[in-house]
């Protein structure tokens, strides 16, 4: 069970069909692994659902729409489960971005202990969206953010001064908090991370890095 | 129940079951006449729904007529218990949007992913809970303030973000984040049956 969740904010928006493509995947990662919040953004369907009933009236030509429906298009068979589920260990809205495994992901050294690669979303090329990997122990440098971050852990687990997050948790950290998350003892820990602008970090070594690598 | 007066609410919830049930007709049998009923009911809602979001007149109407299409061929896939026909429509019309807007699909959770975390088992009455709580939400709903429903509306149907609001009602961006958040709070204990 998920102990931490996006704000109540992401998922209205998710439900309203309103969030950029990356904060979308990760929402959709973490609804993945929590029927607490796939409650949360039923709920908000309900309220859009209420909405468009109440909706007054836009004038359409029914009986002319209705002369050209495509009534003897066949029904869209419903969707059946693969029949040998392959093993994967990303959430299937993520896979069309990175694969189906872990394993398969190239990583570029960033840092030491810490490796990340750059997601390339489709409707926003320039969006801050990226993989983290951090090894058992390491961290991230300190630092702080021009907009909000919002990560999920996909292998894992870490802490920082805000509590332990491990798969499916999700993190938001605001522009006002400088943090450090640790992977825990045990393994590595990788996170996907949604960034609305770019971090600033604290040490002049890591904004080199930033420079020569994270780009 | 005999010589007690009928409400505008016990109407709209007496539409609301018609529609579920007509919704199941095409479904079950490809009930043509039930889908006719269901078209005029719904086109002219989802096209105002578009324009609401920014798609033109021409637009509107080719996602509108798109969004009843995937109805027609989908209903087999609707489930009461789940959701009523406006909110399940609504959600089509949702990704119909976004599927056009960004010629992709929206990413959303899939029941058959093998890491999927399924519900705790749903009810066995749960068709007939669904449409109390949403006949419930529209009771609620009636009962906010012209203000509160106006900043919701702009939040969760026109998809406006906090800030855009706050930009536009020029309230601070606080007041509007805390003024949804107490709206949302209502409408959910109504939901849950809290009330
Ligand atoms: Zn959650």
């Amino acid at each position: 069970m998920t102990q931490h969740h996006p704000t109540e904010e992401y998922l209205l928006h998710h439900a309203a069909g309103a969030l950029p493509e990356g904060q979308a995947l990760l929402v959709a990662a973490h609804l993945t692994f929590c029927p607490e919040c796939r409650e949360t953004v039923r709920q908000a369907e309900a309220l859009g659902g209420a909405f468009l009933e109440e909706d007054a009236a836009n004038p359409v030509d029914v009986v002319a729409a209705l002369a050209r429906f495509p009534f003897d298009l066949p029904p869209e068979a419903p969707q059946v489960a693969p029949a040998a589920a392959p093993i994967s260990d990303i959430p299937l809205p993520l896979q069309p971005y990175m694969g189906a495994r872990l394993s398969g992901i190239r990583w570029r050294t960033f840092w030491p202990g810490m490796q990340t690669v750059r997601i390339h979303t489709k409707s926003d090329p320039a969006a801050d969206v990226s993989l983290l990997r951090l090894a058992s122990g390491k961290g991230m440098p300190i630092h702080t953010h021009g907009g909000d971050e919002l990560t999920i852990v996909l292998h894992g687990s870490y802490t920082d001064e805000t509590g332990q997050y491990s798969v499916g948790d999700v993190a938001t950290a605001d522009p006002t908090l400088t943090h450090r998350p640790i992977a825990d003892a045990g393994g590595h820990c990788v996170c996907f991370t949604v960034i609305e602008a770019p971090l600033k970090f604290a040490s002049p070594w890591a904004r080199l890095a930033e420079r020569f690598l994270f780009r | 129940m005999t010589g007690k007066p009928i409400t505008a609410d016990e109407d709209a919830a007496a539409v609301r079951a018609r529609l579920t049930v007509l919704l199941r007709a095409v479904g079950e049998r490809r009930d043509r006449v039930a889908f006719t009923e269901i078209f005029t009911h719904f086109a002219p809602r989802v096209r105002g729904y578009l324009g609401r979001l920014g798609a033109t007149p021409i637009e509107a109407e080719e996602i509108a007529q798109d969004v009843m299409v995937t109805v027609w061929r989908r209903a087999e896939l609707f489930d009461p218990a789940q959701a009523s026909a406006s909110t399940w429509i609504f959600t089509i019309a949702r990704n119909r949007r976004i599927d056009a807007i960004r010629r992709q699909r929206r990413p959303d959770f899939d029941p058959n992913d093998p890491i999927f975390v399924p519900d705790p088992e749903p009810a066995p009455d749960a068709a007939l809970q669904t449409a109390t709580r949403e006949n419930r939400l529209h009771a609620a709903l009636k009962d906010l303030s012209d203000d509160q429903r106006a900043l919701l509306q702009q939040a969760f149907f026109a998809g406006k973000s906090h800030s855009e609001i706050a930009a536009a009602t020029k309230l601070p961006l606080g007041t509007v984040k805390s003024r949804l958040r107490l709206a949302f709070v209502r409408l959910r204990k109504a939901l849950e049956g809290d009330v």
